[in-house]
């Protein structure tokens, strides 16, 4: 966990392949049948409770579920962001922006309820662990020294997600879900009581299912 | 001694546009009567009766341009008790503003600029003290001024409150102090008419600004006609008084009032609408830079209100 938490995006994705990849190779020897391993885009505009304005970013998630019953699988994923800007925003001091980028993994549990032979709905419900980078970009004046500086929090959150899931084939199906994350208490113990804060990543993602 | 660290982009905008009311009157965005050339701050201060905290502005200016604070050098306003950071924007390009507590209506005030990079960034939205860039203090820190806030007008009285034509008159009358202090009448007007509202601000046109406890004041000095060709004899607030006055009404009005009141499109006429005359009396007092190089406007005054109404003749 740790591993991946101090890891660069590109080494991320490796890793995530790799974790897929083991995956795929102890689903197919343990139980060929109850396996799903989904990657979804979450469409999101970041929310930091603040004067915060953020553009709309996306976050790739990659999750692996073991279904214990028909119904309720256990569901464990990693997701990345890209990097996310606010909009630029001037006070008396100057104008800056901030841009956030984080990625982490979620445990969690996902029931689903199959109303038709092709569809069904599912809930996914979780804890995650999150590392977030914010970079601050600043500019006074000309004649001004001006520049980017950036840290970095880590911390625990939650994911509650409703989505619709469309088979296509017995293997491959479609997901919609409105999703939010909530990544908890960003730099508590790095900053005063006040600057602690939470931000959430809500919206709708888009992505593919496959069982085996 | 204000030598300028100049901004040559611009922050925000942050004021008000230009007003062009029905007869044509222009209100600017920037402070009236500041010169072309050379360095040049505004530094008010004002309590108001009743009100335990004192409306403090600032503005500063480069061969007549507003300069915008940058990089954390802020104003700070002081009491012997209290102090504060002058991190709101005011009404004008380049002023600040911020309200002093005092409680204990100290009359003087001391401002200096100082150089705050993590308290100027109080209102950011992250952890400013932790994500921060300072590029050092600029060349006003340092710079001081003090204000004495003279004594409140008292017992604030007029021979008349309700009015029904503009060439009436009143007589408006205070206890007076003989140190030699200014007055100075402005209004807040709100008009109504068949559901349309038109507020403005007035500064009286006064015989005299004498502390001599009576003033008679024409009611056509905060009510006019919007058709009459002649411009009204009062002036419609402008300047730092405008600002201010700006504050202190939200102050004294529990849901404030929005930043074009006194900037408001003149869709009625106030001499044929019922206005509400929000009167208030200035005692003002001229205060001094500490540095003799400072060329500019400094002043403190304390404030009471009195309300009076005008009941049109012919309502529209």
């Amino acid at each position: 966990m740790m591993l991946f938490l101090t890891h660069k995006p590109h080494k991320i994705f490796s890793t995530l392949i790799f974790l897929i990849s083991s995956g795929c190779i102890f689903s197919t020897v343990a139980n060929a049948e109850n396996m799903l391993v989904d990657a979804n885009i979450l469409y999101t505009i970041p929310d930091a409770g603040g004067s915060d304005n953020f553009h709309t970013g996306k976050i790739l998630s990659l999750n692996y579920n073991y279904y214990a019953l028909p119904w309720l699988a256990v569901t464990s994923g990693l997701f990345l962001s890209e990097e996310i800007a606010d909009n630029p925003s001037t006070d008396i001091v100057g104008t800056f922006q901030a841009r956030i980028e984080t990625s982490g993994f979620t445990v969690g549990l996902r029931p689903e309820y199959a109303f038709s032979k092709r569809n069904k709905i599912y809930g996914r419900a979780g804890i995650l662990v999150y590392k977030t980078k914010l970079t601050v970009d600043e500019y006074f004046a000309p004649g001004l020294i001006s520049g980017s500086t950036s840290d970095t929090a880590n911390g625990n959150g939650f994911i509650i997600a409703l989505g619709w899931a469309h088979s296509f084939t017995q293997k491959v199906s479609l997901q919609i879900e409105l999703k939010t994350q909530q990544q908890l208490d960003l730099f508590d113990g790095k900053t005063s009581a006040d600057n602690v804060f939470d931000i959430s990543y809500s919206g709708f993602s888009l992505g593919l299912g496959y069982a085996f | 001694m204000f030598s300028l660290r100049l901004p040559t982009t611009p922050l925000a905008i942050l004021l008000l546009p230009f007003l062009i009311s029905a007869c044509d009157i222009e209100i600017d965005n920037n402070i009236p009567d500041v010169p072309p050339e050379g360095q040049f701050a505004v530094v008010a201060a004002n309590q108001h009766s009743g009100i335990d905290s004192v409306e403090v502005a600032i503005a500063l200016f480069d061969d007549g341009t507003p300069i915008n604070l940058v990089g954390g050098d802020v104003v700070q306003a002081s009491t012997s008790e209290d102090s504060i950071l002058l991190l709101e924007t005011g009404v004008y390009n380049g002023s600040y503003v911020a309200s002093l507590p005092n409680a204990a209506n100290f009359d003087q005030v001391d401002f200096l600029m100082v150089h705050e990079p993590i308290a100027a960034r109080e209102g950011r939205w992250y952890p400013a003290d932790l994500l921060y860039i300072d590029p050092g203090e600029g060349e006003l820190v340092g710079a001081s001024a003090s204000i004495i806030l003279p004594p409140e007008p008292l017992n604030l009285l007029t021979d008349n409150t309700t009015f029904t034509s503009i060439n009436d008159s009143f007589t408006l009358s205070w206890t007076p102090q003989s140190a030699g202090d200014i007055m100075k009448v402005r209004s807040t007007v709100s008009c109504i008419s068949d559901d349309k509202i038109y507020t403005y601000g007035t500064e009286a046109a006064l015989t005299d600004d004498a502390d001599n406890g009576s003033e008679i004041i024409g009611l056509n000095q905060f009510i006019y006609d919007i058709d009459d060709p002649n411009d009204p004899p009062f002036t419609f607030l402008l300047g730092e008084s405008r600002a201010t006055l700006q504050e202190l009404i939200n102050k004294l009005i529990d849901e404030g009032i929005g930043e074009d009141f006194f900037n408001s499109v003149a869709l009625i006429n106030p001499i044929n609408s019922n206005c509400e005359i929000r009167l208030f009396l200035f005692r003002q007092r001229d205060a001094a830079f500490d540095s003799v190089d400072t060329n500019g406007r400094i002043y403190g005054s304390r404030s009471a209100d009195i309300t009076l109404s005008y009941i049109a003749p012919n309502p529209l």
